[in-house]
């Protein structure tokens, strides 16, 4: 049952509809920002430009107008959305290669706009992750708050980022995940303050930015642009899943709930990237799978895989599950096989 | 229900009368089914209420001189009056009335008679629906429920002549041996669940429920009320349920109480018109009536640079002016030509099926009509669809949906009924080549036997040969003896 649809309410066109979610987005580019300063700006220039002209070309190769597609702002979406994941500092043409693998072959090359089984900004992040894990690995270990100049930032991008610093170390550290697993890990049991991976009630630092994301989230939904069952299914599998675990391994229940949920990017996936309508399921029977899906394999990914988050390698193998699952969908309401 | 579009309500105006129009153009088929033939001649004066076509096939239903005048012209789908009373003044044609005892049939032939048919929209034929529930007591059910935002017709119907819809509920509850009667109307109109009470008291109904259902687009489509009222779910043309339902519209039963008490036939609607400021009026519209005198009477300006179209906000259809009010126009509205909508790719964002009152996947629907999936389109239960319109409006890519659907499901029927015929001639060949079969085998079987006597006689004969022939010299002696002697008088009767 569904609560009828009041039409002032709902999105007007695909623009408008982008849009939104650019607003939704807003809180949570603000927390970036500060937390890494113009580094992450330069990023976001530089995701969304490339984005951009990788979405004109496309467009002209595959003779469509090149300005009505880009008036739909999906580009920008999906440009914003890479540089979200990506840390500061980086060589320039690191965000550039991921927006025009998104745009370019996970878009473009399943027929563009509505037809790409994959999540772009997901796929074009996983190429960057496993094909530059030591770039993607340096965050840096406080809140930039532009605290360096954009000098630097620019003089970084133009000479192989972070990682060809010689002083790299000094000002960066892992993320609160990764040193979450670190310590689990270990074969000794961890203690209470889970070595400083905790702040006030999720991961440290990226708790404020998890926060934002949440607000923008249930903004997006009550404009309707997203509905709660794949957002809320995503957190409530992953909380179940770090439950029984902690249960069993009887470690402090209530901080690493924190830390998974209000950790990594948690609710950014579960709010903007895998509720991107075009690689989820289609039916709301059919998100339910799809979500609980995803939540069991972030769990799974972060817990027992190889990389600390796990939100775009879980929202990717969920979307080549889609096909299979809309298939499902009316064998599952009515027998009836498809 | 599922899903559906909460719009705001235009509220009713009072039903307002057209000054008279210079000429009426009737078509002679405005109903679900087979035209009646024509029963007048060009040049024939007519009077107000005359049938001008007739015909004993229920389906079949007459059309009537919404005006007195003088038949000009009958073309193939029109017959073209020059009218000479006034709308104002105008007597409806005094017909027999209701034989009396009042049995179902009488109902039957008397609606059938006077041209009524449904004024929902659909226009099926009363007398039709009726005959279908005869020998049950099904449920009846009043639409007073007019879900689309820009539709007022009925409302002001109920407002001015709110005793006569009930007279008329009552006849039809006789009509159709009816056992109970529900009302829907929606939450929020003027003519509130109090005020439908009164009425159903005053009109001395009995086991008659009044059901206000919310105010959301579109409950007061056929499947939903049916739905609702029997607790199942009611598929579109499908509506086998127990005890049977049968739905009229309150504008329908205003006709059937006008035709029982004044011998009225359906010659005139109450329409919703919106000109080009979207300002809404009611009007009682002759039938016939050009769009052109309607947009002349209300003062339109330029009218080559008006869209017109009928059936409401939601499940509007272009017109020309060229055409005239049918009794299945219960909306027509006048715009300034909108620029098109630039559509988009779908992005499968699901609202449509957030809206879908029958809970289908219309963004599954699109893709696999696009393709021209028809076992998938069949599985998503494509014909369910009862054509809202709910998803092209809440569609950010502005998809065109619903044609889409309507396409899809033409092309299911087409393709269905050639099947069936294909699958009767296949029927007609297999048995075709099992009688040859047959046949063969008779004539094989024939021939077998034969050969077996001829080879038994053969067989025998061999043993007496001798016999035989001298059998054979015997008859040809009698033989030479009978012609030699004189013929016996029998033989000569026989040779006679």
């Amino acid at each position: 049952m569904t609560a009828p649809l009041q039409p002032e309410r709902l999105p007007a066109d695909t623009a408008h509809l982008m849009q939104t979610v650019l607003i939704a987005l807003t809180p949570g580019v603000i927390v970036f920002v500060y937390h890494t300063g113009w580094g992450g700006i330069f990023n976001l220039a530089v995701a969304v430009i490339s984005a951009c002209v990788a979405e004109a070309l496309a467009l002209h190769l595959r003779g469509r107008d090149a300005g009505n597609g880009l008036s739909d702002y999906s580009a920008i979406v999906t440009g914003v959305l890479i540089a979200l994941c990506l840390p500061p500092l980086l060589a320039w043409w690191i965000p550039a290669l991921g927006a025009l693998f998104a745009i370019l072959l996970a878009k473009h090359a399943y027929g563009g706009l509505g037809h790409n089984i994959f999540n772009p900004a997901m796929a074009g992040y996983a190429l960057l992750l496993v094909s530059f894990p030591r770039d993607l690995g340096i965050w840096l270990t406080l809140p930039d708050a532009f605290n360096t100049t954009l000098a630097f930032a620019i003089e970084r991008a133009f000479n192989g980022g972070l990682v060809n610093y010689p002083l790299w170390d000094a000002i960066t550290g892992a993320t609160a995940l990764d040193l979450y697993r670190d310590l689990s890990l270990r074969p000794e049991p961890l203690t209470d303050a889970l070595y400083g991976t905790t702040g006030t009630f999720g991961a440290l630092h990226s708790e404020w930015l998890n926060l934002a994301y949440l607000a923008g989230g249930l903004w997006l939904m009550y404009k309707h642009i997203i509905s709660w069952h794949i957002p809320l299914l995503i957190i409530v599998s992953l909380a179940t899943c770090i439950l029984i675990d902690s249960a069993f391994n009887s470690t402090h229940i209530g901080a690493t709930l924190g830390l998974q949920v209000f950790g990594g990017a948690t609710m950014l996936g579960a709010f903007f990237i895998a509720t991107d309508p075009v690689s989820a399921a289609s039916s709301k029977r059919g998100q339910i799978l799809y979500a609980v899906g995803i939540g069991v394999l972030v769990y799974l990914i972060r817990r027992y895989g190889g990389y600390p988050d796990s939100i775009a390698f879980a929202v990717l193998i969920m979307n080549c599950c889609v096909p299979l699952i809309d298939r499902l969908d009316p064998w599952w309401q009515g027998g009836k096989k498809p | 229900m599922h899903g559906g579009l909460k719009l705001q309500h235009r509220p009713a105006s009072d039903i307002e009368t057209l000054p008279t129009p210079p000429t009426l153009r009737i078509p002679i088929q405005q109903h679900q089914g087979p035209a009646a033939p024509v029963i007048v001649t060009v040049g024939e004066s007519v009077v107000c209420g005359q049938p001008l076509s007739m015909s004993t096939d229920l389906r079949q239903v007459p059309v009537h001189a919404s005006l007195g005048g003088t038949v000009t012209d009958i073309s193939r789908t029109d017959i073209t009056i020059t009218t000479n009373d006034s709308c104002a003044t105008w007597q409806p044609w005094q017909a027999s009335p209701l034989p009396n005892p009042h049995t179902q049939q009488s109902y039957i032939n008397h609606f059938h008679q006077r041209g009524l048919v449904g004024l929902g929209g659909a226009c099926f034929p009363v007398a039709a629906k009726i005959d279908a529930h005869k020998n049950t007591t099904p449920t009846l059910v009043i639409n007073a429920a007019e879900c689309d935002p820009d539709i007022c017709c009925d409302e002001a119907l109920l407002q001015q002549c709110g005793a006569a819809v009930f007279d008329g509920v009552a006849i039809a509850m006789q009509a159709t041996a009816a056992s109970r009667c529900v009302v829907f109307i929606e939450q929020g109109k003027k003519t509130d669940t109090a005020a439908m009470q009164k009425l159903v008291s005053d009109a001395g109904l009995h086991n008659t429920d009044v059901v206000a259902v919310p105010a959301i687009y579109p409950s007061g489509a056929e499947t939903q009320m049916l739905s609702h009222v029997s607790g199942q779910r009611v598929a579109r043309n499908s509506y086998n349920t127990s005890p049977p339902m049968i739905s009229f519209n309150i504008g329908t039963c205003y006709a059937m109480s006008q035709s029982i008490a004044a011998g009225q036939p359906l010659v005139a609607r109450i329409t919703t018109v919106i000109d080009h400021n979207s300002r809404a009026r009611n009007f009682s519209i002759p039938i016939g009536t050009p769009l052109s005198h309607l947009a002349a009477s209300l003062g339109l300006p330029d009218t080559t640079a008006l869209e017109i179209f009928s059936g409401g906000r939601m499940m509007r259809r272009e017109i020309t002016l060229n055409s005239v009010v049918t009794k299945s126009h219960n909306c027509i509205e006048f715009t300034v030509a909108q620029p098109p909508v630039s559509v988009r790719e779908c992005i499968r964002c699901g609202l449509c099926a957030d809206a879908c009152p029958e809970k289908l996947q219309p963004q599954q629907l699109y893709i696999n009509a696009k393709a021209h999936n028809e076992s998938a389109l069949v599985a998503l239960n494509l014909n369910s669809c009862i054509e809202c319109r709910c998803c092209d409006h809440v569609c950010p890519s502005k998809l065109p949906l619903t044609a889409l659907y309507q396409q899809a499901k033409t092309d299911l029927a087409v393709k269905h009924r050639s099947k069936l015929d294909a699958d009767i001639a296949k029927q007609r060949f297999d048995k075709r080549a099992l009688r040859l079969q047959r046949l063969e085998a008779q004539k094989a079987d024939r021939l077998a036997a034969k050969k077996d006597t001829l080879s038994n006689k053969k067989s025998t004969s061999t043993l007496n040969k001798k016999q035989l022939i001298e059998q054979a010299l015997q008859r040809a002696q009698a033989k030479k003896q009978h012609i030699a002697a004189p013929a016996s008088p029998t033989n000569r009767e026989a040779d006679q």
